[in-house]
């Protein structure tokens, strides 16, 4: 098969031997869902979807109850905590943890992606996909697309990824950084080999109720009506 | 201000700034698991290589085709990498290198035959170094894959480049067939682009401080008796390379392989250039093809192999065997016909000494009393 560049047999295999420890992932329970979405101010319905397709569990994550972004392909997960706290790491705290042994150049929610999902939102880190679901319901395209996430701004597309990608129109929802910004225009130029557009939904200027800044898609659901109402774009967000 | 844009497409980049993909590198356990297709028969086992230096320098092997010059070069590699310290009678290293092939001249399977049998000799941690240590870059497809400079340059740097990120060591980097490498190995024009092309592939690699790669180029020679013999003269060893002699000025080291008359499993290895040390003497090879190794055979005798390399047909002037000399030989108590042929080991071939003792018998000098037994004929027996 060979890949350009030889994926290191002995990596891999650390990698697979590091995945094979990881945690059984939970269906979240009702209260779960009930605390994601007092944190994340994401709706229980997008949760619930994101649920079904398998990309949302929950487990124990060193020794803290946390939900879980993954895809049944278990390429990469990602914890974060469910009493929304950061995670103890190396003598800091991190709100996130990818799981040892993940891939992470592979865009949780691609092993979701089904034939009759002509449509994907791209986005960055899992509360934006957790949101992208929220959007997905809302806009009742759960049957004709679907949400994918690359959990770190730096990580480029996984090559065996890219082809699930083939042929769906594809927008990628950027965070309003100059991270987000490069890692857009990166994944996007990573996709143009096998869709034929690639648009970016750009939140900046936009306000939340708060008189915060929209930086994300998360934000975004957080956003004045007002705002709402002159975004038409906003409406539609899967493409 | 609408929040939606297009991307634009990335630009294509200019030809000289276009990021040429290196050649897929491929570890020894690719090969393992190709599945031979039946009614394929593998031949060209043989061999070449040589104690290859630390030096980013050009080393040379000559050989005719398919005398095995590939599966040499994987011998050394092989025993180099299995931790021997000596192989054909040259002295091996035992750093830590990585070995790099590139090559158009063997496919696929060729590889998966020559590595299975090189595991055959070897233990599991052996195997294990054999796994991280040998790359073969997979030149396979004939209509895409090309390794001619200049127009491969950059594709084959960035094969090194992506090995040298892999080797765990100094790499020894052997390229394969050199005819491929130019596009025309009898124009000195085009031989003489390749060669400053090549050592730009090779300039500046990352880990070139101390140890940088070892660059071994598999060439033709030429082929005949004359070649073969010259090849073990240390006056006439480049004469032997096909084409151009270009990459024989350039190389601080050329060694030649050339059969052995009527053996097909031995070879003879002569060094014809060694600019960093004494000219090594030329040796014999034992090959054995089921464990691709050799070694150095210790009764070769070169002055014998010479002279059977010069002893051709109609070239009477080589002869230096007359009847009166084997006469003389069976005189002196030699009396089976490997004995008298001893005698005139490195003077005379084989053929030569069958053909004065045959001469022998039909004037009566000498009578064989049975195959391959002399004794004095009647003509000297009456005398006597």
């Amino acid at each position: 098969m060979p890949t350009q560049a030889i994926k290191d047999p002995q990596k891999a295999a650390k990698a697979a031997e590091q995945r094979s420890q990881w945690p059984a992932f939970e269906v979240p329970t009702a209260s779960d869902l009930e605390a994601i979405r007092r944190i994340r101010g994401i709706g229980v319905e997008g949760l619930k979807l994101a649920v079904d397709r398998g990309i949302l569990r929950v487990a124990e994550w060193k020794e803290h109850p946390s939900w879980i972004v993954t895809d049944s392909t278990r390429q990469c997960a990602q914890a974060r905590r469910l009493d929304g706290e950061p995670f103890p790491f190396r003598g800091g705290l991190k709100k996130a943890l990818t799981l040892d042994g993940s891939n992470a150049r592979w865009p949780v929610g691609a092993g979701a992606i089904e034939p009759a999902h002509g449509s994907i939102l791209l986005c960055e880190g899992g509360p934006d996909l957790l949101a992208g679901f929220l959007c997905l319901w809302a806009e009742g395209r759960a049957g004709s697309a679907t949400v994918g996430s690359m959990l770190g701004a730096s990580a480029s597309i996984d090559p065996d990824a890219l082809e699930l990608f083939r042929g769906r129109r594809v927008r990628i929802a950027e965070h309003d950084d100059e991270p987000g910004r490069k890692a857009g225009k990166r994944w996007a130029d990573s996709l143009a080999g096998v869709t034929s557009k690639v648009i970016a939904i750009r939140f900046h200027g936009l306000i939340q109720a708060d008189g915060q800044p929209v930086k994300d898609l998360n934000d975004a659901l957080r956003i004045d009506a007002d705002v709402f109402e002159e975004n038409r774009e906003l409406w539609g967000v899967i493409p | 201000m609408s929040l939606l844009h297009e991307y634009s497409a990335p630009a294509e980049p200019k030809p000289e700034e276009a990021q040429p993909k290196g050649f897929a590198l491929y570890r020894r356990s690719h090969f393992r698991d190709i599945q031979t297709p039946k009614g394929i028969d593998v031949l060209g086992h043989r061999l070449f290589g040589h104690d290859m230096g630390p030096q980013p320098r050009l080393h040379l092997l000559l050989g005719q085709g398919s005398i095995g010059k590939s599966s040499w070069a994987l011998g050394l590699a092989v025993a180099q990498i299995r931790g021997d310290s000596n192989f054909c009678g040259f002295p091996l290293n035992s750093d830590p290198r990585g070995w790099l092939f590139i090559g158009s001249e063997n496919n696929a399977i060729r590889w998966k035959t020559d590595l299975d049998a090189a595991e055959k000799a070897m233990d599991e941690a052996a195997r294990e170094r054999l796994e991280s240590r040998l790359f073969v870059a997979g030149v396979f497809d004939a209509v895409d894959d090309s390794i001619t400079l200049p127009e491969s340059a950059q594709r084959l740097r960035q094969t090194v480049l992506d090995c040298v990120a892999l080797s765990p060591g100094p790499l020894c980097v052997v390229l394969d067939p050199w005819s491929d490498l130019t596009s025309d190995e009898l124009d000195t024009s085009s031989v003489t682009k390749t060669l400053k092309e090549l050592r730009a592939v090779f300039a500046g690699l990352p880990n070139s401080g101390e140890l940088s790669p070892a660059v071994l180029i598999i060439a033709h020679s030429k082929v005949g008796k004359d070649f073969a013999a010259g090849s073990t003269e240390r006056f006439d060893g480049g004469s032997s390379m096909r084409g151009n002699k270009g990459p024989y000025n350039k190389a601080r080291t050329a060694l030649a392989l050339y059969p052995r008359d009527g053996d097909t499993t031995g070879l003879v290895l002569s060094a014809t250039k060694c600019n960093d040390g004494d000219l090594p003497k030329p040796r014999g090879l034992i090959v054995d093809r089921s464990t691709l190794s050799y070694r150095e055979d210790p009764d070769f005798d070169v002055d014998q192999y010479r002279a059977e390399m010069k002893a051709k047909p109609g070239n009477r002037t080589a002869a230096k065997v007359s009847t009166d000399d084997v006469v003389k030989a069976v005189q002196q108590g030699n009396r089976k016909a490997a004995d008298i042929v001893a005698s005139f080991k490195g003077r005379a071939s084989t053929r030569t000494v069958e053909n004065a003792l045959k001469t022998a018998v039909d004037f009566g000098h000498l009578e064989r009393i049975s195959p391959g037994v002399y004794i004095l004929g009647p003509t000297l027996s009456v005398k006597k």
